[in-house]
């Protein structure tokens, strides 16, 4: 099995786990009515917002997790192949890891998105990406800065290869609703 | 001149320079959004003088495409040196974390939260 790449946060996602739940979906469930991302990101966040004494919780969680799967979606190989969620309760947090394809010519590129995301300044990069999208609107990539930057979520990116030799990513993340 | 969906609307009220955004807004890229853009930039050519507002106040979700799109338009205003003020909603936790990422792009951003 080729060597996996890790890059951004450490998080413990295994111990000490109060609580967690498991549910993956297709690709192309999704493409066919793009507002399953929302109907997805809103039932994790009805599922978990009784935990958490924060009266945002509800809000937060969905929106991040919008934004993280609307990113799995837009980033998979193959539109047939599950994309697995896994969330967790450890005290004020919510920790939860998403995996799916990438495909091999885009895993590069997504390798520089994320190791961006963790050496330069998120302000900065947020300019910088918004400038470069009135010059070429297909560019965007802001969703990730934008969960880092405004709602402090710790974040790792395991690119490895399966038994099959296709290319997924683990993306992991924690996110505090103290 | 109003676009209404089932899970949101934007409404333009020419008298009053007024653009409303009510409801959930994560439509899958910007070119989803091409169609609320053309209404932002229409008001844009139409007001002059005052600030043209936007109210947020009723948006419950705005994903990140959408921010980007709203950053154009941001951007745009900037280039024809016209000023904007946002209506925000501070309950809201998506409007008090990022609403503030538009005066970053342009300092004639005016923002207010009932």
């Amino acid at each position: 099995m080729e060597k996996c790449i890790l890059i951004g946060d450490e998080i413990e996602f295994e111990k000490d786990i109060e609580t967690t739940f498991t549910f993956s979906f297709l690709p192309l469930d999704i493409f066919d009515n793009w507002e399953r991302v929302g109907s997805l990101s809103d039932f994790v966040a009805e599922y978990f917002k009784s935990y958490f004494i924060n009266s945002a919780a509800y809000n937060v969680i969905s929106t991040v997790f919008n934004e993280f799967i609307e990113n799995a979606v837009k980033f998979t190989k193959n539109n047939s192949q599950p994309i697995i969620v896994t969330v967790k309760k450890r005290n004020n947090y919510l920790l939860s890891r998403i995996t799916n394809t990438i495909p091999v010519k885009r895993k590069d590129a997504f390798i520089g998105i994320c190791n961006e995301l963790f050496s330069k300044d998120l302000d900065t990069l947020f300019l910088k990406r918004v400038e470069e999208g009135v010059e070429d609107r297909k560019k965007s990539g802001i969703g990730l800065i934008l969960i880092k930057k405004d709602y402090q979520v710790k974040t790792n990116f395991n690119f490895f290869t399966d038994r099959n030799k296709i290319n997924n990513v683990a993306v992991t993340f924690n996110l505090n609703l103290q | 001149m109003e676009i209404k969906k089932d899970k949101y609307s934007v409404e333009y009220i020419r008298k009053n320079r007024q653009i409303t955004f009510k409801g959930i807004l994560r439509l899958l890229g910007k070119d989803e959004y091409r169609e609320i853009f053309e209404l932002l930039t229409q008001a844009a050519n139409e007001t002059t003088g005052l600030p043209l507002k936007l109210d947020m106040s009723a948006l419950q979700f705005l994903n990140s495409s959408g921010i980007s799109s709203l950053s154009m338009f941001i951007i745009k205003m900037r280039q024809l040196d016209k000023d904007i003020t946002m209506i925000g909603n501070n309950n809201i936790p998506w409007q008090e974390k990022s609403l503030r990422n538009f005066q970053k792009l342009y300092g004639k951003v005016e923002i207010i939260f009932s």
